[in-house]
């Protein structure tokens, strides 16, 4: 039942509305337990399906930087001050200095260590 | 002398109920909450407001509440009742939101759908204590711990539950930091804690504008009751990522989610009634979600332990608990917990990933379950 509601099988018959509702379900608990169990596996379908999107889109744009090269943006164009997550400049500039202030450190104990052995 | 009683009798001193009482407290307490100790305030401070203010008592025959036909409050919510501003909330968090660290580590995803195991779980725990399929569904989503997801689906599923549900569901987000931890420490060893991941790669802008349109097409194929607030999240993140459309995306992650945001509050607040939120449902939705909760969490860190089987390059499971989405509430505790271990762990990055996986994942799930139970 809950695969029939797809988008896919919507499509195919020519039509993509919203699902019809399928009328009222039964309160028995068994039915409860399956649709749980589909439901949550309609979840995982869709989010594995968008994972392995993601890491093929890499291999498929450098097929298509073949044809469509990507072009440098502007540099005014990166990034948004009241973005969730700072943008890739401002990453790599923290991550560089994080792991520049960790290897200072590990530095610093190896030669300590070094010197009191 | 009589003009006097008569209009003693008009106010609200001569009508106010026990539970009138209860629930302006209650608002009080939200606001106390929000401004002593930072819980959530954007959402506390207007939802406690509206409580105050949908449970002063009105004289009969006066058409105040947000139940009153024609009342100003009514048409305020009437936006919550037809689920019109928890997508316009979705635009403003799509038009916010940098899929970068998703789209740096798609493996990550994946824990953002472990945590959905507490939406299906309460719901099948809601039925099982005697409530209305609809009413089970529009329970388990408040382990999506997404306050505007948990609005529109109830708006459509459970409408009388809607109240205690946007309550709760809000409640919960706020607790993040003190519901999440303790999950999160039971169930992973100092060993684990102390994992380290390698630094997100660097994602391409093209990759960025792709992605909206790409996930929002797989997912809605997949689930298309998702259609509405993951169309208006994708849509808000290509207004950002097309860096064409800076006006409309700078627009819809400030002034436009502001405004919705206090109207959908407030109304929410107003709709809080001692009448219709003071029933023993209601302690059962907060015990529910509570559960729902809990389960999300331990379902992202449990999956992660999982995967860790399996993988190379190991998760540290913290990140798991992050699938709960509650943006970015949830990703600041993992980050949190994991620099209590190790100082120099910075997992925040990473624990965005599942962070706005389980953000779509909540929405896909509250798509299955609005196809499924109308």
């Amino acid at each position: 039942m809950l695969l029939k509601q797809t988008g896919l099988t919507l499509l195919g018959q020519g039509a993509f509305p919203l699902p019809e509702p399928v009328g009222p379900l039964s309160n028995n608990l068994v039915d409860g337990a399956v649709q749980a169990l589909v439901g949550l596996m309609i979840v995982f379908s869709a989010l594995i399906v968008i994972s392995l999107f993601i890491a093929a889109l890499p291999h498929m744009l450098d097929k298509l930087s073949v044809v469509w090269p990507e072009v440098d943006e502007p540099a005014g164009n990166s990034g948004h001050p009241d973005s969730l997550v700072a943008d890739d400049g401002a990453v790599l500039a923290a991550i560089g200095f994080v792991l520049h202030t960790e290897f200072q450190r590990q530095l610093e104990s190896q030669d300590s260590s070094g010197q009191s052995s | 002398m009589e003009i006097l009683t008569d209009f003693f009798e008009t106010t609200g001193f001569a009508t106010l109920t026990l539970g009138n009482s209860i629930m302006i407290l209650i608002g009080i307490v939200f606001i106390f909450l929000a401004i002593t100790k930072d819980y959530e305030p954007l959402l506390l401070v207007p939802i406690g407001m509206g409580a105050i203010v949908g449970n002063i008592p009105v004289a009969a025959g006066m058409s105040l509440s947000v139940y009153d036909e024609g009342s100003v409050l009514s048409y305020l919510y009437f936006g919550v009742s037809a689920g019109v501003y928890p997508p316009l909330i979705f635009l403003g968090i799509g038009a916010m939101t940098d899929f970068s660290t998703m789209l740096s580590n798609p493996k990550l995803v994946l824990l953002g759908a472990a945590a959905q195991i507490g939406v299906f779980l309460t719901f099948f725990g809601a039925l099982w204590l005697g409530f209305a399929p609809t009413e089970a569904g529009a329970i388990g989503i408040i382990g999506g711990a997404d306050g505007p997801t948990a609005i529109f689906l109830a708006s459509k599923l459970a409408p009388d539950l809607l109240g205690a549900i946007a309550i709760a569901a809000y409640s919960y987000m706020a607790l993040v930091p003190v519901i999440q931890p303790p999950i999160m420490k039971l169930l992973t060893s100092r060993e684990e804690r102390l994992i380290r991941m390698k630094p997100p790669r660097k994602v391409s802008k093209r990759e960025k504008m792709i992605f909206p349109v790409a996930a929002f097409l797989i997912s809605t194929m997949i689930a298309p009751g998702a259609v509405v607030l993951l169309g208006m999240l994708f849509f808000g993140n290509l207004l950002k990522e097309s860096l064409v459309t800076e006006r409309l995306a700078q627009t819809a992650r400030t002034a436009m989610i502001d405004i919705v945001t206090i109207l959908l509050g407030f109304a929410v607040g107003a709709s809080t009634q001692a009448d219709t939120f003071l029933r023993p449902d209601s302690l059962q939705i907060f015990g529910l979600g509570a559960l729902s909760f809990a389960i999300a969490t331990a379902g992202g860190v449990l999956f992660a332990k999982f995967m860790n089987l399996f993988l190379t390059e190991k998760i540290n499971p913290l990140v798991g608990a992050a699938g709960v989405s509650a943006v970015p509430d949830s990703a600041r505790v993992v980050q949190m917990v994991g620099q209590q271990e190790d100082p120099h762990n910075f997992l925040l990055m990473h624990a965005m990933a599942p962070n706005v996986a389980g953000v779509v994942g909540s929405a896909i799930a509250a798509g299955v379950l609005w196809s499924v139970l109308t």
